[in-house]
């Protein structure tokens, strides 16, 4: 069946590949970076047409504007002085292709044999449904997911308070 | 599959901007892979007004753009939090149904989370990785064996010689 | 569109579950307060960051201890995402001490160097991981656990790397790129558990399986990841690569708490997700692969690799790190059994280490302290030195080989009696290979349990270096860690009862 959902799927489906085999073949760090740019920004349409909206617009914000910014802070920070880019290896190249076709392979064999329930669809789950995913997403946070959610703001600040501290050089003062 | 799933107009739209950035990209990326690429070593010398570039162009890339960015992410995960909440938070709907109730818990546990967050920028601004500005030169006095009065005379001595005349 | 009795249903239920997590409260009330003191006091006197954490660390254990006192049954509260029962209450209570003691011992090791301080982000690192490990233990859905084990995770990556030296940071770089890709393949596999089930909670799996207690491939490879992910966090062969530099890299305290507090928490959460899934039951039906004995083959592996590696090791944490692996894997053999005797083994073999393990660090602590270093040789002539200190260590190793008059052969001879009750009443051979490998391995782990000994008693200090002395109130902690391993050979009476006042039936 050849029309336009499904054609968008394969070609997200294809790009995101073909960009993470790029991240991993290339010796240039900053290639890699920007590798790793169009495979989140692949995976995010892949969200997209799944119907998961607000995940697309997360996965956009927090990784495309986020981790990626940091990750090239990071090569930035890393870059000798002379200007010459420090060069990614590829160590072990056969046993790492043995064994990504066997993962792969083995990932085909459960994804053709097995019969998924439909989950989201099935009405014991009580989500409520309000007029739109977020409200219900919101409604949801709000009750039932409370305790994972006061979780995350702990662990939010612990976080930003330990790795604050180990990236500060010793000599700052306050 | 995905032929019976209902795309609504947000993502429709940024469907489109991802194709976008992504076919922006791949332009980019063929026109790298097609044109000719003969290197050699004065094409490879940066631009400086015609005249020979002296060292190299790059500088100590500073810390403190890294720190920012950490932070900007740890709090750009909490705004995710806070677009769901706000679109329920008002719902006169859900609070004509308990009462009153679900508004206050509702506002309570967000205080909750952006307290528990505010503690975090506290943090941050008191242990000054917000901090932006240079510090401060220390002024180095230098003591002169000349005395300031000799540049005095000298420079009224020369003003007069060339203004005098013309007055 | 919304049902209006929902919305009703949630919120009772949430003012329902609120009242059951006072330990939680107390230890996020307490990793604030460390934060704000550290942001107004925090530079005159350090000294109050650790009376901040100390105290917000005691009224948790009160806390604990009050519901310790209250609860009757298990509850499941929150949704289902958390499940108070006795046993978790116990463990809460025995996590908090484990972290006291390891404030304690850091009090003695004072890692903090001058120019970077750091004891409020250290205090409140310490706070954010035992909070996570009591929330492990508690858990009683995926995403509870997946949440409670990161936080667990992420609050040790930053901890290792606390001795900000090239090694130091070495070590925490390969931990956080282990553990980070081990939760990636753990969260994979809850994935594919979703899909299979259609649900987060640690339902029973022998129900949805078909006769004969099988699973289709695709289940079980979900499961294998899943037990994966946490055989990192409990280093059982071959995911625990990382234990050995990350234990030799760390500042000795904290060694101690990786040893003690999250391998507690990963180990009680695989009794909780093994017992209430059912997995010692199922069977991978195209491979035919009895999913209870690839873990009792995975013990059996980590026993033999962890003992026969710590037989080279010249640096005592790397020793520490292998024998603490050894003893993930004995704790991992009560995890497979069939019956209530294995959760009574296992709870008493854990109340043993966490003592056994404190000692001993502590010693390595003050070693490090006089000479700089802590290679076994250096132990030379401690057993005239330091007579009453020589002893306890010597006590404490004969404890952690498991021979008598120690609780550890106590501990040793409950668990092996465990495997053999096993043994006979399912007859399967797995049962019978761990028990002769695990009494194999214990003679095996004499050979270098007894090297510190013979080092301290029978070799004279070279004198080039102040020797290790201990003053009275170091030895009154040292003696109050080693007289219940002496007491509990002679009257366990007292710990097999607090022990058996947790209703095993209702896990």
């Amino acid at each position: 069946m050849l029309d336009a959902g499904t054609i968008a799927v394969y070609s997200f489906a294809v790009i995101t590949v073909i960009s993470a085999l790029f991240v991993l073949i290339t010796r240039h760090i900053l290639h890699a970076a920007f590798g790793l740019l169009v495979c989140l920004l692949g995976i995010a349409g892949l969200y997209l047409l799944a119907g998961a909206e607000f995940l697309g617009v997360t996965q956009l914000l927090v990784y495309a504007g986020g981790i990626l910014v940091l990750i090239i802070f990071g090569i930035m920070l890393t870059n000798r002085a002379d200007g010459k880019t420090i060069k990614a290896g590829n160590h072990r190249v056969i046993p790492g292709i043995l064994a990504g076709l066997a993962i792969f392979l083995l990932f085909t064999q459960i994804y053709s044999q097995s019969s998924f329930r439909d989950s989201l669809r099935s009405t014991d789950n009580n989500i409520p449904l309000m007029g739109h995913p977020v409200e219900s997403l919101g409604v949801e946070i709000m009750t039932r997911y409370l305790l994972p959610f006061e979780l995350i703001a702990v662990i939010l600040l612990v976080i930003l308070v330990g790795s604050l501290f180990i990236s500060k050089k010793e000599n700052d003062t306050n | 599959m995905a032929t019976n799933v209902n795309l609504s107009d947000l993502s429709i739209l940024l469907l489109f901007l991802v194709g976008g950035a992504i076919f922006t990209i791949g332009g980019i990326v063929t026109s790298r892979l097609l044109r000719n690429d003969k290197p050699n070593k004065e094409k490879n010398t940066s631009y400086e007004s015609g005249e020979d570039p002296v060292g190299n162009a790059w500088g100590q890339f500073n810390l403190r753009f890294y720190l920012v960015a950490l932070m900007f992410l740890l709090f750009e995960v909490e705004l995710i939090f806070l677009f769901p909440w706000a679109t329920v938070f008002g719902d006169k709907q859900l609070i004509a149904e308990t009462n009153g109730v679900w508004g206050w818990l509702v506002w309570f546990e967000m205080m909750i989370f952006i307290f528990i967050l505010v503690l975090g920028l506290a943090y941050a601004w008191r242990k000054g990785f917000i901090a932006w500005e240079k510090p401060r030169q220390s002024v180095y006095l230098f003591k002169s064996p000349v005395p300031g009065k000799l540049y005095e005379d000298f420079n009224k001595k020369m003003t007069e010689k060339e203004y005098g005349r013309k007055k | 569109m919304l049902l209006a009795a929902d919305i009703s249903v949630y919120i009772d239920e949430i003012i329902r579950s609120l009242p059951l997590l006072t330990t939680e409260y107390t230890l996020v009330l307490s990793i604030i307060a460390i934060i704000v003191m550290d942001l107004l006091f925090g530079k005159e006197n350090p000294q109050l960051l650790y009376m901040a954490a100390t105290t917000g660390l005691l009224v948790a254990l009160i806390a604990s201890i009050n519901d310790w006192n209250t609860v009757e049954g298990p509850q499941n509260i929150f949704e289902n995402m958390i499940r108070v029962n006795r046993l978790s209450l116990f463990l809460s209570i025995l996590l908090i001490i484990a972290t006291l003691l390891t404030i304690l011992i850091t009090s003695f090791e004072k890692p903090f160097k001058e120019e970077k301080k750091g004891e409020g982000e250290y205090f409140s690192l310490l706070t954010l991981i035992t909070l996570g490990s009591i929330l492990m233990v508690k858990a009683n859905h995926f995403l509870m656990f997946f949440l409670a084990l990161e936080t667990v995770s992420m609050g040790s990556y930053l901890i290792a790397g606390f001795k900000f030296d090239r090694k130091g940071s070495e070590g925490a770089m390969k931990y956080v790129l282990f553990g980070a890709f081990a939760s990636a393949i753990m969260l994979y596999g809850i994935s594919l558990l979703y899909g299979y089930t259609n649900s987060f909670g640690f339902i029973d799996l022998t129900e949805i399986a078909a006769q004969g207690r099988q699973i289709d491939f695709g289940l079980g490879f979900a499961l294998i990841m899943i037990i994966s992910g946490l055989f990192f966090k409990i280093s059982i062969f071959p995911f625990h690569v990382w234990v050995p530099d990350v234990y030799k890299a760390a500042p000795t305290s904290i060694t101690a708490f990786f040893s003690i507090v999250p391998k507690i928490a990963g180990l009680m959460m695989m009794f909780n997700i093994v017992n209430r899934m059912g997995i010692n039951d199922l069977e991978i039906s195209s491979i035919s692969l009895h999913l209870d004995e690839m873990l009792g083959i995975a013990a059996i592996f980590t026993l033999i690799v962890a003992n026969f590696s710590a037989i080279w090791q010249k640096s005592g944490k790397r020793m520490m790190a292998y024998s603490s692996i050894s003893h993930a894997g004995f704790m991992m053999i009560a995890i497979l059994s069939l019956t209530e005797m294995g959760l009574y083994a296992l709870l008493f073999y854990i109340f043993i280490y966490i003592l056994m393990n404190y000692g001993v660090f502590f010693i390595l602590i003050k070693l490090e302290n006089a000479t700089g270093s802590d290679e076994i040789s250096d132990f030379k002539g401690m057993g005239k030195a330091a007579p009453v200190a020589s002893t306890a260590l010597v006590i404490l190793m004969i404890s952690l080989t498991g021979l008598p008059p120690t609780a550890g052969f106590t501990a040793k001879f409950i668990l092996f009696t465990t495997v053999w009750e096993n043994f006979e009443l399912s007859g399967q051979y797995i049962y019978l290979f761990l028990l002769l490998i695990g009494l194999g391995i214990s003679v095996v782990a004499l050979f270098y349990y007894l090297r510190i000994p013979y080092f301290m008693y029978f070799k004279e200090s070279e004198g080039k270096r102040e020797p290790v002395t201990f003053n009275l109130f170091e030895l009154i902690f040292l003696l109050f860690l080693t007289t219940p391993i002496f007491l509990l050979f002679f009257q366990p009476d007292w710990l097999f009862d607090v022990i058996n006042s947790i209703n095993f039936a209702s896990n």
